[in-house]
């Protein structure tokens, strides 16, 4: 049996624009596993994003609950999720978000110095991170704007993962990437899966979803399907078919 | 930026250079005319004294306060000697003064005359320390102008490792680095400091360093990548072509056992599905209803609460928080729905009305129930139809249209009217669906 | 042309808040330009104007008719007009023998030392009491009625003292001479030479009945009012010196008084040069702040659109094209705004004209004037557009493929400071030491806004400390010597006078303190003080550089009045009392602003070699408890007959003084409030400067778990380096600086050095209040912070 971690019951989100209530989001009631590599998949509009910032506590939503344990986040305010972010939570966006004007080690620190205060241990495991995506020393005293695009994506995940967070939210993280990066970038991914790490990905490139082990089908804000894969593996074409199976089915 | 900031200071020690030369060399400052007024006067008003006892000791301390401002800006005593018209020495400050007038002359002293009612009656020499100070000026000049050598000195070797850090180190690393790629090793980048004046062209070396190493990588890289490439064509043909097969495996299943038939499911499917819009349209047009068109959408639950707080205008009922959650509903036809519930309960049983909502499953149930005993159970069925009233309707006005336009509404709602005999009375339970679940 | 409009119109609405801001600053600085401009130039020529349109005299004479110290036995026995036609006589005799002078009239008055209550104090002044009638038929300086009534008895005073106590109908005490007089006022009238106080003469006029009532009782000398007019006014001093100095020379003890258009001119302008360099230093203040403004609007405008004027470019437009528009965009709305605040400037001009008006007793007309319009105008425009021309150069440097490309990113080639791996400050610390660093333009604003900010605390401080708090300093400089009470008695009693003082144990000190007029020969007439031992007076700091006159061939001159003919400590100056004449040296400057800067010190014995006393004024202090009227009137009671006249000095001074103190406390509460508005107004613009710049950054610190508190306290402690050093270095070089500053600003009265007292708590406390107002303003101005949630980085794409 799985460990819950996420818990959402009615999550619905609702945005107004020009005076008319949209609704994004439906009546939401989702379990998310510890060790899961959760894909969240669906068309442009569906809410994937929404979902996604409205879990990892960037936004709160405007109907139901999401309990991260036994803490329920959506009655946190805005103070309280920022803390809640910054102790539970690691993201990695599609625009990458470094700040340009610190260093790329800075960039990391910044968010770690938020939760550790041991600064010895926190560059011990910077520089592990940073070891195991493979960004060297050098990269790490250039700036965000000096480095390609691959490169800031790593930083970034290893931005995420700084506080040993209990789940690492990724926004179509290859959105912004060429094929090969991009790749580069997934792997990173499923390799901190493989050790342990919740991962819960927002995309709508097959190939990326492919890297799931639950695929979530997000249609008009509310849950379509769910599909389980079971452990990536390298070069499974069952695996492919059986997802592109459910995408099929789903209308993708 | 730094040249500039190098002739300012260049400029600056020129510049106070320049001015204690000048300062130095200006003559001396002019004698303290008022000083040496209060001295005669002093002198004036004691004469009498003065000549009494010629060499006083106690008449020294009224005199020796006059002070002299000299050049330095400090304040130093007058030196002075008094003698009486005959040439007597009346008072010196100290020894070895001009005591006479020829050789107060010869060395440059102010002599003036002591008056007493209008005729001179003796002289005051002022004593003129011009050459004491002339040996102090120049002493003071000489370090003054060391000091500023000094401080020249510092900048200048300031200045100097300023440029050796700027311009000879930059290069020297330099040259360490051109040996390093002549010799191959790409991998050592050139450390650079942007703010140095030849940030940018150190900067073009390394910039020259990585496209180099680049280029290296990107031949490996092709190599391999040609290589890769017919794997992964290989890779990309297999999967349409499963999907192809997988679609004709359905296929080729059916045709088996009767392939014309399965032409005649799909026909038949299409043909249903046309049926049924074309039903669909026709039984709206048909139940003479196609005015009351039901439009549902996104609405929180919470907007539940309040159309029940609108239908229950006589305050029967005790609303309670409906759980929060997104329905899917019409509301103004929802409105209606609970109005019509509401109104019945007032017309047929008049009691309190309880109210329950809950979420279970895909749905939001309310439930209503009144206190007014119900009604006869083979009734219940056929309670919803057109233009059925129940048996207690009595003299009670009505068309018995309420219950079926309801039931109407939230069919097209797809939700539920149900009717059933509680404890107390009529149990009414209305079902929405919730948004999302279909 | 046409698209460059509409580009115009599309940033003025996109910007209405700074637009807003901007024509306010800019009206407020074209409304005080404007008000200084119109004070500094127009308010003088109505000085000129007034003068002309009077037919007023250049040079006013009026002279007793007491002719005892007349030489020759012909005066004795001559009856009293025919002693009055001798004076007159003899004076036509002179005027019309002076080639210089044009025409002059002359008129019986009559003539007396005399107080009245005044604005709370009294003041001092010789009263020149003239039928109505006549004053207003003379053909040289004649008055004008500005307010009459129907009273058939009373006085006229001069508009000056019109204020609420005295006003058409009420009594007025008048104390001419030692005799109080209680008398109805009858109206106000404007009179150019002889309208003030402050001008040696003040003319009353009085109803025929009145004019003979005194008169019988002989309150006052008969004299004679002597106007002349001459042809060159920039000559009035000399004229009046030699008039002086022949009346002087030919009735030698006779009283006289006198006054010169220049000194006149000077004089009852002084608080209108007071204003006038307050509101031109408020002026450049806020065109400074406006010159700011506008450059940092305009940076932040490029910085903002970087990729739309990159867009431009590539269009085809010329980067001359781009800086143009912004040219025509701030120019236009400084024209506009310009405009407006000339126009604010005539809404508040009555209000200021009527306190100068009160000030100068001379009416003011308003009306419009082009040229301070027209200067305000080229001034504002020019500036605005130097400013403009000079930030919008940066645009020059947008290449527009990288703008394209990238939206240009100004920090590329950043330096990263304090590394966060090796630095021991906490993390908020960190990062806000990092945005200080690479945030040099920020750092600049702050410090030029704190430095001027400074500089005008030290000044509030300084008036507050001397001038509020304290008016003794300020009085020690503007006044000279103070004293409880002065005691004119006779020469002749001088010894039992002193023996008596002696006596009373409620006279701390008494020292000879006697102001008589002497010549410099070639020059001005002086004002001397005579005192017997100058250690002995109150304010020893009269003496700015080298030491009180000791001796009999010792003085010590006005510095104001020594720089202007060349004198330096130790030089020989020839003074002259009628035909003698005495050589002394110059011991020490003095800086005493009572006569405007003609003053000198002479010892008692120095005095003597031109001439003796007749009349010796002695100063005294008492103790604190001892009422100064009551111990003045037992004196003159006690020593009847031998006092001629006592004064309450400290009741005079710090009555006038309550008007300095009032005008200050207005000039020091609107300039604090001016700098509160002003770092508010910076703050709120570098602030949002900041968070349009970083919003990116801080909706990214966001998402990481940044709560807003501590982004708030880091933007605001991002400032407070600069704020903190630039704030104490600023204090500090302006407490060094501001003597002289303000002496710059005092010199027309004759002020060369100030050495008001710093106030170093009080400036302590209140660069403290600066820092901690400043990080107030900073943290409530980020509360915008709030506004930026991580969502709007995902609603972007």
């Amino acid at each position: 049996m799985k460990k819950v971690i996420y818990k959402t019951e009615n999550l619905s989100k609702s945005f107004s624009s020009g005076g008319r209530l949209q609704h994004v989001l439906k009546n939401i009631d989702l379990e998310l596993y510890q060790g899961d590599f959760t894909v969240i998949m669906g068309a442009s509009g569906a809410g994937k994003s929404t979902l996604l910032y409205a879990l990892s506590g960037m936004d709160v939503p405007s109907l139901g609950t999401i309990t991260f344990g036994k803490q329920v986040i959506s009655d946190l305010s805005q103070d309280g999720l920022s803390v809640f972010r910054r102790e539970h939570c690691g993201f990695v966006f599609q625009q990458i978000y470094l700040i340009d004007s610190m260093s790329v080690l800075d960039n990391v620190l910044c968010a770690g110095l938020l939760v550790c205060r041991d600064k010895k241990a926190l560059l011990r495991r910077a520089r592990e991170l940073f070891q195991a995506v493979g960004v060297n020393e050098e990269t790490q005293r250039k700036f965000p704007t000096q480095i390609s695009g691959g490169e800031a994506q790593r930083v970034g995940i290893v931005r995420a993962l700084i506080n040993a967070p209990d789940i690492l939210f990724a926004d179509e993280p290859t959105g912004a990437l060429n094929s090969q990066t991009g790749l580069d970038v997934l792997n990173t991914l499923t390799k901190f899966n493989e050790q342990g790490q919740s991962v819960v990905m927002v995309t709508h490139d097959m190939r990326s979803a492919c890297r799931g082990n639950r695929i979530l089908y997000l249609k008009d804000g509310a849950i379509l399907g769910e599909c389980s894969l079971g452990r990536y593996v390298h070069g499974d074409e069952k695996r492919h078919e059986k997802l592109s199976a459910f995408l099929t089915e789903m209308g993708w | 930026m730094k040249k500039r900031r190098f002739v300012f200071a260049i400029l600056l020690i020129f510049l106070l250079e320049a001015a204690v030369v000048f300062m130095e060399g200006r003559e001396e400052a002019s004698q303290d005319a008022v000083a040496v007024n209060k001295i005669v006067k002093i002198v004036e008003n004691n004469w009498e004294s003065l000549k009494g006892h010629s060499d006083s000791s106690g008449f020294v301390s009224d005199f020796d306060y006059v002070l002299n401002r000299n050049h330095n800006g400090d304040l130093e005593p007058f030196d002075y000697v008094v003698i009486d018209d005959k040439g007597k020495v009346l008072f010196k400050t100290r020894d070895r003064l001009s005591e006479t007038i020829s050789q107060a002359v010869s060395h440059r002293d102010t002599i003036l005359d002591v008056e007493q009612s209008g005729a001179a009656v003796g002289k005051v020499m002022i004593y003129n320390s011009w050459e004491e100070n002339l040996v102090t000026r120049k002493r003071r000049a000489i370090l003054c102008l060391l000091l500023l050598l000094l401080i020249q000195a510092v900048c200048l070797a300031g200045y100097a490792a300023c440029l050796y850090g700027t311009l000879v180190k930059p290069f020297r690393k330099l040259e360490g680095f051109a040996e390093r790629i002549a010799g191959g090793n790409l991998d050592i980048p050139l450390e650079m400091d942007r703010q140095n004046l030849f940030g940018a062209f150190t900067e073009s070396f390394d910039i020259m360093r990585t496209e180099l190493k680049k280029a290296r990588l990107a031949e490996a890289e092709a190599n391999a990548e040609k290589k890769e490439l017919v794997a992964k064509l290989s890779h990309d043909i297999k999967t349409p072509v499963a999907s192809i097969k997988a679609a004709s495996e359905v296929g080729f299943a059916l045709a088996e056992s009767e392939r014309m038939r399965e032409n005649y499911t799909q026909i038949i499917q299409k043909a249903d599905q046309i049926n049924s819009l074309v039903t669909n349209l026709f039984t709206a047009t048909l139940e003479e209803l196609q005015e009351l068109t039901v439009m549902p959408g996104d609405m929180e639950s919470s907007e539940i609460k309040m159309l029940l707080e609108n239908a229950d205008y006589l305050h029967q009922a005790e609303i309670p928080d409906i759980p929060p959650c997104l329905v899917w509903a019409d509301r103004l036809r929802l409105q209606q729905v609970f109005d019509n519930i509401f109104a019945n309960s007032y017309k047929y049983a008049d009691t309190a009305i309880q109210v329950q909502a809950e979420k279970s499953g895909g749905w939001l149930t309310v439930e209503l129930e009144d206190a007014g005993g119900g009604m006869p159970k083979e009734e219940i069925f056929f309670i919803k139809e057109k233009f059925r009233r129940g048996s207690n309707a009595g003299a009670v006005d009505g068309a018995g249209l309420g219950l079926f336009i309801s039931d109407y509404f939230m069919e097209a709602m797809k939700g539920t009217l149900t009717l059933e005999n509680g404890e107390q009375g009529l149990k009414v339970r209305v079902s929405v669906p919730l948004s999302g679940g279909m | 042309m046409r698209n460059s409009l509409f580009l115009i119109r599309s940033n003025l609405r996109r910007a209405k808040g700074q637009t807003m801001a901007e024509i306010v600053l800019i009206l407020l600085a074209a409304g005080m330009m404007n008000l200084w401009l119109m004070l500094s130039l127009d308010y003088k020529q109505n000085f000129d104007r007034w003068h002309q349109r009077l037919h007023a005299e250049h040079v006013t004479v009026c002279v007793a008719d007491d002719s005892s110290g007349m030489r020759g036995a012909a005066s004795e026995g001559i009856a009293g007009t025919d002693k009055r036609r001798g004076i007159k006589e003899y004076i036509s005799q002179i005027l019309k023998e002076d080639a210089r002078t044009l025409e002059f009239c002359m008129d019986d008055v009559m003539c007396a030392e005399g107080r009245m209550t005044y604005n709370g104090g009294e003041t001092v002044t010789n009263f020149v009491m003239m039928k109505k009638e006549d004053g207003q038929k003379r053909p040289v300086g004649k008055t004008e009625l500005v307010e009459d009534s129907e009273f058939s008895e009373g006085v006229y005073l001069p508009m000056i003292y019109k204020t609420g106590d005295i006003a058409v109908g009420k009594q007025v005490e008048l104390t001419i001479g030692n005799h109080k007089v209680s008398c109805q006022v009858c109206g106000f009238f404007n009179s150019v030479m002889a309208g003030s106080h402050n001008c040696g003469m003040c003319e009353i006029l009085m109803t025929e009945q009145m004019y003979q009532e005194l008169e019988e009782k002989g309150y006052a000398q008969d004299s004679t009012l002597v106007s002349v007019r001459i042809a060159d006014k920039s000559e009035s001093e000399a004229y009046e010196s030699m008039l002086n100095h022949a009346i002087s020379s030919e009735y030698p003890g006779v009283f006289y008084t006198s006054n010169s258009y220049a000194l006149v001119s000077q004089s009852r302008y002084i608080s209108q040069m007071i204003c006038s360099g307050v509101v031109s230093a408020m002026a450049f203040f806020v065109l400074l702040i406006v010159l700011v403004v506008v450059s940092s609007n305009i940076l932040n405008y490029i910085q903002e659109n970087m990729k739309s004027l990159g867009i431009w470019k590539a269009m085809g437009y010329r980067s001359g094209q781009l800086m143009g528009m912004l040219m025509l965009q701030f120019l236009g709305v400084t024209l506009l705004a310009a405009f407006l605040g000339a126009a604010v400037s005539y809404f508040l001009f009555p209000g200021v004209n009527d306190m100068m008006v009160s000030q100068t007793g001379i009416p003011y007309e308003i009306h419009i004037l082009p040229v301070p319009i027209l200067i305000t105008w080229v001034v504002l425009c020019s500036a605005v557009a130097l400013t403009v021309w000079l930030s919008s150069r940066r645009i020059r440097r947008i290449p527009p493929i990288d703008a394209l490309r990238q939206g240009v990113s100004n920090h590329s080639f950043s330096h990263n400071y304090v590394p966060l791996e090796r630095t021991r400050a906490p993390l908020s610390l960190a990062l806000s030491l990092k945005t200080t660093l690479s945030g040099v333009k920020y750092n600049l604003t702050i410090c030029v806004t704190m430095l001027l900010l400074s500089l005008v605390l030290v000044f509030s401080g300084l008036m507050l400390e001397n001038v509020i708090v304290d008016i003794t300093p300020f009085l020690n400089l503007v006044v000279g010597e103070t004293a409880d009470t002065s005691i004119n008695i006779n020469a002749g009693s001088e010894e039992e006078f002193l023996q008596e003082m002696e006596k009373d144990s409620r006279v701390e000190k008494v020292y000879l303190f006697h102001t008589q007029k002497v010549e410099h020969t070639g020059g001005a007439e002086l004002l001397t003080n005579i005192c017997g031992d100058f250690s002995q007076i109150n304010n020893q700091e009269i003496v700015i550089q080298g030491r009180f006159p000791e001796f009999d061939n010792e003085m010590a001159l006005a510095v104001k009045y020594a720089r202007e003919q060349g004198y330096e400590i130790g030089d020989e100056i020839r003074l002259s009392l009628g035909e003698k004449e005495a050589v002394y040296l110059i011991s020490g400057f003095t800086q005493i602003s009572n006569n405007l800067g003609k003053d000198c010190l002479l010892t008692r014995e120095g005095y003597e070699r031109l001439g003796s006393l007749l009349t010796l004024s002695y100063c005294a202090n008492l103790s604190a408890d001892v009422k100064v009227d009551d111990f003045n009137k037992e004196i003159s009671r006690r020593l009847e007959g031998k006092v001629n006249q006592t004064q309450n000095i400290f009741e005079i001074v710090y009555g006038t003084s309550a008007v300095y103190i009032s005008l200050m406390t207005v000039i020091v509460s609107s300039i604090l409030l001016l700098s509160v508005l002003i770092i508010v107004f910076v703050l709120y613009l570098l602030v949002r400067a900041m968070l349009s710049n970083k919003k990116k950054e801080y909706g990214i610190l966001k998402a990481l778990g940044f709560t807003t508190t501590q982004l708030v306290i880091q933007t605001a402690f991002s400032f407070m380096p600069a704020v903190i050093l630039s704030a104490i270095a600023g204090l500090i070089v302006s407490s060094f600086i501001i003597n002289p500053l303000t002496a710059v600003f005092l010199r027309n009265l004759g002020i060369v050095t100030c050495t008001f007292h710093i106030p170093a708590g009080f400036l302590a406390a209140a660069g403290l209040g600066m820092i901690v107002l400043a990080f107030g303003i900073a943290c409530l101005m980020s509360l915008r912070i709030k506004k930026i949630v991580p969502r709007s980085l995902l609603m972007n794409d």
